[in-house]
């Protein structure tokens, strides 16, 4: 009882005011990691255990762990070997032809090792960051980047390009904004370097979501925002909201569509059916600017504070469907544009605290929260 | 002239091809085989700069020499339009698109401006706003406040025509300072003109 209440304690201090540790915590197995190699290899590698919090681990400490592992780095190739009670069970090879990619090939390393332990899936480790970034007024470029953000590579530049969403579960294909002399929306593929041009519009042109051969689309042909869903296979285009005030960033959320409104007064979260009434999901807090949904789950920012201009601004909570339920995720600071991983089990979003920028993942079962600094303003991601 | 073009055009394909770098590529344990070269033969052209910023387009400026004396005086002109509608600001409160009462005299200054100017051309209202809030909300923040401005102007007698509206956002700041004052600034309509 007393190890319990001096864990829970070290991990309040740790993650202060952000929210409650709970379960696994006494229960995650216990591994050892022989590293060798160079000390921003091994960054990552901690980096990665850390944030995955499926493991208690321990590195280069030399002891006799039931299970270990032999990380060896060099030459852009990684060598692991598993080893159980000092058998070796498996070795696998992680190569790049590129240096500056070696956060992949850990992060790859690590989702291995908790795929062997049958861990709850961690697919956020491989998947690959798409965002835009402001680099100077009317210039965004769009990067491709891991998780952590340390791998970074420019895909396009040049004016502003904004908004770029993963088109594909692969990740070779992404839709992504052009403010030219209208918006243009383009399909560029990553690995051929085909570009399509798809639609221009007034105003504005964004890509909400990105459903089974269907788009969400934020659209103002005649300057009035509206939400869109756009066929990819037919091209039709049907409007799905008919507001005369604004309405954006539709979700696909199960037979509903979910978007934000102002359409009482100010932006809120509403839901609609395909041929339904418009029904209004949160009555809580004063402004909720920004929402992301998976499966029977939504999660939502939310301004709680009477001054909009409060340290305490913006906050996320998590709603479930099923059981009616609300969670808060967040405490302090100015916390929006929430997007949930692929397998729903981790939220990134951006955070805005005493006027700097930082990237926040929240791993929801194991109710922790980690930042990275931001060097610039993000305008948006994908993951 | 045309070789030099020529020349000029070579070294911007040159920059583009080079610019192209190979995406790099991650092989697992069962991939190991494969080398590096026969990865980037199966991936030929990779993610790349699109080339906007490496844009071909040129500029033929000894024709426009021989043009400049006829049409000077209408030059001039038009440089004083640009520059008028390059001066009007109008400013919006937080999270609002409605033109305030304060802000109404530039709009009326605007449209005499416009109508005043019967030339063909068109005049972009840019909605910006300030840091605050999530993208996607201000970019149709942004649109708003460029649509209300459009909306006054056609009810002050301004061709609908001759308007065109877009948002940028948070992207287009004139001030980056964290203070009040700041994103007030940022919080404006901008006007530009487009032949």
């Amino acid at each position: 009882m007393i190890k319990k209440i001096i864990i829970l304690i070290c991990a309040v201090f740790l993650f202060a005011d952000e929210l409650v540790i709970t379960k696994y915590f006494n229960d995650k197995p216990k591994i050892e990691i022989n590293f060798h190699g160079n000390n921003q290899v091994l960054k990552i590698l901690k980096m990665d255990l850390t944030v995955l919090d499926h493991f208690n681990y321990s590195i280069n400490n030399d002891g006799n762990a039931t299970y270990r592992f032999e990380f060896n780095y060099s030459n852009k190739r990684l060598l692991v070997k598993y080893y159980e009670k000092n058998l070796l069970k498996l070795e696998k090879i992680y190569k790049s032809n590129s240096y500056a990619y070696f956060p992949f090939l850990v992060h790859k390393a690590v989702y291995d090792i908790n795929r062997w332990f049958n861990m709850p899936d961690a697919e956020f480790l491989i998947r690959k960051v798409v965002y835009s970034m402001l680099v100077a007024p009317k210039q965004s470029n769009i990067y491709i980047s891991d998780y952590t953000l340390s791998y970074k590579k420019r895909i396009i530049s040049g004016g502003l390009n904004i908004f770029p969403k993963w088109a594909d579960k692969a990740q070779n294909i992404i839709y992504y904004t052009a403010l030219k002399r209208a918006p243009t929306l383009y399909r560029l593929n990553l690995r051929t370097g085909k570009k399509e041009k798809l639609l221009t519009s007034q105003g504005m042109l964004i890509v909400s979501d990105v459903g089974k051969n269907k788009l969400l689309l934020t659209l103002a042909p005649e300057g009035q925002p509206d939400v869109y869903e756009y066929d990819v296979l037919s091209k039709k285009l049907i409007k799905i909201t008919k507001y005369e005030g604004i309405d954006v960033n539709g979700k696909f959320w199960g037979d509903k569509t979910v978007f934000i409104s102002d359409r009482y007064g100010m932006p809120m979260v509403f839901s609609k059916t395909f041929h339904g009434s418009v029904t209004r999901v949160l009555y809580h807090g004063k402004n909720q600017v920004g929402v992301d949904a998976y499966k029977n789950y939504l999660v939502i920012s939310s301004r709680e504070s009477d001054n909009a201009f409060k340290a305490n601004t913006f906050n996320l909570f998590l709603v479930n469907k099923n059981d009616d339920s609300l969670k808060r995720l967040t405490f302090s600071g100015q916390n929006s544009y929430p997007n949930f991983s692929v397998d729903g089990n981790s939220i990134m979003f951006i955070k805005r605290e005493n006027f700097y920028s930082k990237i926040g993942i929240i791993r929801l079962n194991e109710n922790k929260v980690f930042y990275y600094p931001l060097p610039k303003i993000l305008q948006s991601f994908d993951w | 002239m045309k070789k030099r073009l020529l020349i000029a055009a070579g070294i911007a394909a040159l920059f583009i091809v080079t610019g192209c770098s190979n995406q790099p590529t991650l092989e697992n344990a069962q991939e190991t085989n494969q080398t590096a070269a026969a990865q980037q033969k199966a991936q030929p052209a990779n993610a790349q700069n699109n080339g906007e910023t490496n844009g071909t387009e040129t500029v033929n400026t000894e024709n426009a020499n021989v043009q400049e004396e006829s049409i000077t005086g209408e030059t001039d002109k038009k440089q004083q339009f640009v520059k008028n509608l390059a001066e009007v600001v109008v400013y919006f409160d937080f999270d609002k698109y409605n033109i305030k009462s304060t802000e109404w005299p530039k709009v009326e200054k605007l449209a005499n401006l416009i109508k005043d100017n019967p030339a063909n051309y068109t005049v972009r209202i840019e909605g910006n706003c300030d840091e605050w809030g999530t993208e996607e909300y201000n970019y149709a923040l942004g649109l708003k406040r460029a649509k209300t401005l459009k909306n006054a102007l056609v009810k002050l007698g301004v061709d609908p025509k001759k308007l065109t509206i877009i948002s940028y956002g948070e992207l287009n700041p004139v001030c980056s300072e964290h203070t009040k004052e700041c994103w007030s600034k940022n919080r404006r309509d901008n006007f530009t003109y487009l032949p």
